[in-house]
């Protein structure tokens, strides 16, 4: 079951690598996103798409706020 | 959207899935460092001033005038603005004099647009939130100026 993070814990996270994906449209991650985050849009996420992604080493999801 | 996203996630075999709920509106509003080619661009949130907040209970005699005060709820929540120059007198409170339906914006607003469009209609302050509505404060007119305004 995934868990909920909280920005210090997700900071704390940061601090050891963590992969970071955001769900939002192209659009709106190129023109920002958290550190490092790569993207992957919600209507994308497949096997395909997160094949470059480590499934064994904790992954971050997250979008605008949550709505 | 993360929830799905996070569960999806573990379904495809990921082991240690976060699902970072409050997302990027709340790492903005932090004023934490982000990547981009829209990061120079001045934002609502760059911006951002503390508000005046009160209650709905909060007596109409308590609101100091002046600036706009911020009607919320204990989650911060807004629920209206009590505008300068209320009655402030007898035993109302402030939910029975509040604008209910304040213009918000959200904090990623390009602050030059934003600013210009306050000016054209005359309006001096705009309430910051996230999209569930929490406050994240005001944007003043006055004091951040378009550089054709």
């Amino acid at each position: 079951m995934p868990s909920t993070i909280d920005r210090t814990g997700l900071r704390r996270l940061m601090d050891d690598g963590v992969q970071v994906v955001e769900l939002l449209d192209e659009d709106e991650y190129r023109v920002e996103h958290l550190p490092g985050a790569v993207n992957i849009p919600l209507s994308r996420l497949g096997p395909d798409t997160t094949s470059e992604l480590d499934p064994v080493d904790p992954v971050v999801v997250y979008c605008w706020d949550g709505l | 959207m993360s929830p799905r996203a996070a569960w999806r996630l573990e379904a495809l075999g990921f082991a240690e899935v976060y699902d970072y709920v409050l997302g990027k509106a709340d790492w903005l509003a932090a004023g934490l460092p982000t990547e981009g080619s829209g990061t120079d661009e001045p934002r609502a949130i760059d911006v951002v001033e503390k508000a005046l907040t009160c209650t709905v209970e909060t007596p109409v005699s308590h609101i100091p005038d002046g600036d706009p005060v911020v009607v919320v709820t204990d989650g911060d929540i807004v629920q209206g603005t009590v505008g300068p120059g209320i009655r402030r007198a007898g035993a109302a409170t402030a939910e029975s004099v509040m604008d209910p339906g304040p213009v918000t914006v959200r904090a990623d607003e390009s602050l030059e647009p934003l600013v210009r469009r306050m000016r054209e209609k005359h309006v001096s302050h705009i309430l910051v939130t996230t999209a569930g509505g929490r406050l994240l404060g005001v944007v003043r007119s006055v004091t951040h100026s378009s550089p054709d305004a």
